[in-house]
């Protein structure tokens, strides 16, 4: 429990490491953001490894449920189990490493992997990503519709440390990342206040 | 017996501090490399501001024969400017990252210094004459009516003030897509090396619009990515070798002979880990900050967060001498994880004959590692040791839990001071040790 506690720790300072980079001057630094994913990486196979050894009986879903935005307690119990899913998931994910552009607004065009590539309409089960979304983010009570410039779309781009430790994060330490303005739609992060049109 | 240069019962002493002495530091003032020439008459500093400072040893006085000559300010300028990349929208840093003297071929001398993205060649030169008695200007400069002109003479050199002037001879950029971390000279004094996290390019000092890539470690697929450049370095006197060290712990030396692209080392240099100290930080703690030959071509050093490791180019499979700088640090890397300590590139650097090494540590300590006595000792660099030619007292840390009378305990170091440069005289013991914005020079006591 105390390992538990320490990595979800450790990888809540990383996180908060990771996004203040990002406004240092001088851009992202390609080491540091290494050796920030390595810690979490072993933060997070800790903490999952640490959590299937308290679960004797080894439950896991087989198949992902789709994560909700709204952190109420009732949807806490559901965001749980969905972890040892999205670990599979993220596995070879959590080996992105930050392209040396400005990662979460533009597309990386140099390190597309063949998935990504294809612009093809596809059905509701494929799990290639699209690159805008296909609907207006929801918005919670209280917040406006901002008209935003054309080219400033905040989808995260899925394949950055960025995106998938702030996904981690929002997983393991069962709270929206407020501090970052980001929620997640349809296990895709983005940025509020600010669509696509 | 103290570490030194060799033999000799070594005792270091305070000669100079520079800098201001505010405790207010300003943050251009921080200091980011420090590199003595190759005769060791010169020092040069480079700041976080992008300017170069470069220190002239004075002439031993006849006065005082027994007393080296101290360093003055022989030239200040400004190498380097913050710029913006529109491009990727994202500002470069004007900090010069390293600084590296070229042998001396005449009476100026060169170096290169190098920010994140650009490096400048700089020629220092003096000018002590000046022609007077010209036939078309006046003195003040002003040309004179032809009209009136009715003799001729030739201009003569007159003693003037020394001036120092720093020119940009060239301006090497555009080659490094990332940031770069290391430049190195080749021994055959045409060519040096740049690295930056992924590549290594070669340089002719004369050609500035092109380069050759001669490694690249950059994944077809960057989230396959799993380790970075941290140093390069030349060979003192194989001009075809050079090695390259990684955030993995591991050097590769490389030979250009082999190929283009030198992708494919001829030799790795890695020691396994030791399972028992495995944790969260394994890997940051393992990463190389530094990379040092020995003057002598034999050996290189390798700087990583807890220890200094000595290899044998002929021996790939371990080092042959490791030493600990700060291992009491070992149960503390959680709290240094999270006020970003873990993350300081320490340097190292050997003495003249290669019988000492030196690094940096907290709390402005700087530790020495005699090789020949396998003695080490820690000194501060304080200005409570700034007295002329005080001694310096070897410095004890306490890491059990009875403290002795002018040990310091663990929990009592101060991480927000730190030598990370330190440079040693290529031919004497004086040493120029940098805390946060001072440069501390020590030598040793001349009986």
């Amino acid at each position: 429990m105390e390992v538990n506690v320490e990595a979800r720790r450790i990888l809540a300072v990383s996180i908060s490491k990771l996004y203040a980079s990002r406004s240092q001057r001088g851009g992202l630094r390609l080491h540091r953001s290494l050796l920030l994913s390595m810690v979490m990486r072993s933060a997070r196979d800790i903490y999952h490894s640490s959590r299937e050894s308290e679960q004797p009986n080894g439950e896991q879903p087989a198949t992902e449920e789709p994560m909700d935005t709204n952190c109420d307690p009732k949807e806490k119990a559901r965001l749980t189990p969905d972890l040892a899913d999205t670990s599979a998931d993220m596995a070879p994910g959590v080996s992105d490493k930050l392209d040396e552009s400005d990662c979460d607004i533009t597309e990386d065009k140099e390190n597309l992997s063949p998935a990504k590539q294809s612009r093809k309409r596809r059905g509701k089960a494929s799990a290639a990503p699209d690159f805008l979304p296909s609907k207006r983010a929801r918005l919670e009570p209280g917040e406006e519709r901002y008209a935003a410039p054309v080219g400033s779309c905040r989808l995260l781009f899925e394949g950055t440390i960025f995106y998938q430790f702030l996904l981690c994060g929002h997983k393991i330490l069962n709270c929206a990342p407020k501090k970052f303005n980001v929620y997640i739609e349809n296990n895709k992060l983005y940025q509020k206040n600010l669509i696509c049109t | 017996m103290r570490p030194g240069g060799g033999s000799s019962d070594v005792q270091w002493c305070f000669s100079q501090v520079k800098g201001a002495m505010d405790d207010d530091v300003a943050e251009a003032d921080i200091i980011s490399t420090v590199e003595f020439n190759q005769s060791g008459e010169l020092l040069a500093t480079g700041d976080k501001g992008g300017r170069v400072v470069i220190f002239q040893q004075e002439p031993e006085s006849k006065n005082q024969p027994l007393r080296r000559g101290e360093y003055n300010v022989y030239s200040t300028f400004q190498s380097h400017e913050p710029e913006f990349d529109y491009l990727k929208s994202l500002e470069i840093e004007e900090k010069i990252n390293k600084i590296r003297w070229l042998p001396q071929k005449n009476a100026a001398h060169f170096l290169l210094s190098t920010n994140d993205k650009t490096i400048k060649l700089w020629k220092i030169s003096e000018r002590d004459k000046r022609p007077e008695g010209y036939n078309l200007k006046e003195e003040d400069g002003r040309y004179k009516d032809p009209n009136t002109i009715t003799a001729l003479r030739v201009p003569v050199l007159t003693p003037m003030d020394l001036m120092v002037e720093a020119s940009p001879r060239r301006v090497f950029a555009n080659a490094h897509t990332y940031h770069i971390n290391s430049i190195s000279i080749n021994s055959d004094c045409e060519t040096y090396l740049s690295a930056d996290d992924l590549r290594i390019n070669l340089w002719h000092q004369e050609i500035t619009d092109r380069s050759f890539n001669i490694v690249d470690i950059k994944p077809a697929n960057m989230e396959d990515l799993t380790e970075v450049i941290t140093a390069a370095e030349f060979h003192p006197n194989q001009c075809n070798t050079f090695v390259y060290s990684s955030s993995k712990g591991t050097i590769r030396m490389c030979d250009m002979r082999a190929s283009a692209l030198c992708d494919k080392h001829t030799k790795l240099f890695e020691e396994p880990e030791d399972p028992n100290n495995r944790s969260f930080f394994s890997e940051i703690i393992s990463s190389i900050s530094d990379v040092k030959f020995s003057n002598n071509g034999r050996y290189m050093m390798t700087r990583d967060y807890l220890s200094i490791k000595i290899w044998d180019l002929c021996m790939e499979t371990r080092p042959v001498e490791t030493y600990q700088v700060h291992e009491y640090l070992r149960s503390k890397l959680c709290s240094l994880y999270e006020n970003d300590c873990i993350f300081d590139k320490f340097e190292c650097c050997w003495n003249g004959n290669d019988s000492v090494v030196m690094t940096g540590s907290y709390n402005n300590f700087f530790r020495m590692f005699d090789r020949g006595y396998q003695q080490d000792v820690t000194y501060e660099a304080s200005r409570e040791n700034s007295r002329p030619r005080s001694i310096l007292k070897p410095r004890k840390i306490s890491t059990g839990g009875k403290r002795k009378k002018d040990e310091i305990s663990v929990d009592s170091l101060d991480f927000s001071k730190k030598i990370i440069h330190t440079a040693w005289h290529p031919l004497d013991n004086i040493i120029a040790v940098a805390t946060t914005n001072n440069l501390y020079i020590f030598q040793d006591k001349l009986n």
